[in-house]
């Protein structure tokens, strides 16, 4: 049943997030638990456009700060770096995952819990807007399984 | 991705693992701050911290068991969550074996990480990791003990976040560094490893 209902509903986000010339499109999304203070969010975004896109910034309210980061490692020791844009190839796609990319969620409101859902819009340079209600998944997620089945993480 | 199918990959994995053991792990525990690196069979240096029900935790505990000790912070939004996830899947794994494990997570940030904190930070992951903070000079101590590096660096917006070791060391049951792993190893691999270490016996 959690595997249907994750299907679904990641076949209505799939579908919904677009933005309006089309070329832009994200899968995999999602965001970690948290039990207040930060979070992350995590995509895969493509571009099928004949251009290469950015994506520039975030908005929403979960958080009192939303800012796109980059993890990068320095020997075995791990640094969080602002980015001002994340660059997302012509015909091709950037996957925002953990060790990777992420939109950072700076100062939660609230606690994220399993199964809610977030409200995010995401900024491109030449796509414009894309609004998405990213769905929250458990902080013992891999995230590998985002946009597939994860109903086996119990 | 649930543990099951990556340990269909044990026979290969086991050889990495062991390859990784046998071969200088340790590499993986430099500090680049001063070059400093943790020698195969180090001992454990002790330290006595404070737990999330804000009783005192002494290292002398973790004789007897392998020891799984990661440095990392409360507001981490990344490679700290992704780590103690493997590590509760990991445990999970391993199921009565986990008995011999203890998973530790020690603060590199006591300004913010109150044992009430790591409290709710740890209640996302395994309740079997040990969640441990400590004064400012505890801390301190004991992230040069380990070899950790650890360095606060301000955030735009504010606040300021931790740049930190991100590697997980593993200790035998004679408190004697063993191994290393990260969040980038498949959850397979991590379980060799511990596995491995397991059965070093002691
Ligand atoms: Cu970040």
């Amino acid at each position: 049943m959690k595997r249907l209902i994750t299907m679904i509903a990641m076949f209505a986000l799939g579908s919904l997030a677009q933005a309006a010339d089309g070329a832009i499109s994200l899968s995999g999304v999602w965001v970690r638990a948290s039990a207040g203070g930060n979070s992350a969010a995590y995509a895969t975004i493509a571009n099928s456009g004949a251009a290469e896109d950015r994506l520039i910034a975030v908005k929403g309210d979960v958080s009192t700060s939303i800012e796109l980061h980059e993890v990068v490692m320095d020997g075995d020791v791990m640094k969080m770096r602002p980015v001002e844009a994340i660059a997302v190839p012509a015909g091709g796609s950037v996957e925002l995952k953990p060790g990777g990319y992420h939109i950072m969620l700076i100062g939660l409101k609230a606690p994220l819990v399993e199964g809610a859902h977030v409200a995010l819009t995401l900024v491109f340079e030449a796509a414009g807007e894309v609004a998405l209600d990213a769905p929250v998944q458990t902080a013992v997620s891999t995230g590998h399984d985002a946009g597939h089945d994860h109903s086996d993480m119990h | 991705m649930s543990v099951s199918p990556a340990i269909r990959l044990f026979a290969a994995v086991t050889l990495a693992a062991a390859a990784t053991i046998g071969g200088l792990a340790w590499l993986r525990s430099q500090n680049p701050s001063n070059g400093s690196v943790l020698q195969p069979s180090a001992p454990a240096a002790p330290f006595v911290l404070t737990d999330s029900d804000g009783a005192r935790f002494d290292s002398a505990r973790l004789k007897g068991k392998v020891a799984l000790i990661f440095f990392g912070f409360t507001h981490c939004p990344d490679v700290c969550p992704t780590t103690l996830a493997a590590m509760t899947r990991v445990l999970e794994a391993l199921g009565p074996e986990a008995a011999d494990v203890m998973p530790v997570f020690i603060s590199v940030d006591p300004a913010r990480d109150t044992p009430d904190e790591m409290k709710t930070f740890g209640s996302l992951f395994d309740p079997r990791i040990v969640m441990l903070t400590g004064t400012p000079d505890e801390i301190a101590a004991v992230v040069r003990d380990y070899h950790i590096y650890a360095a606060k660096v301000a955030l735009e917006g504010g606040g300021y976040t931790m740049d930190h070791t991100a590697s997980v060391q593993l200790y035998d049951r004679e408190s004697r560094f063993r191994s290393t792993f990260d969040f980038h190893e498949d959850d397979g691999v991590i379980l060799e490893k511990v596995r491995l270490v397991l059965a070093r016996g002691g």
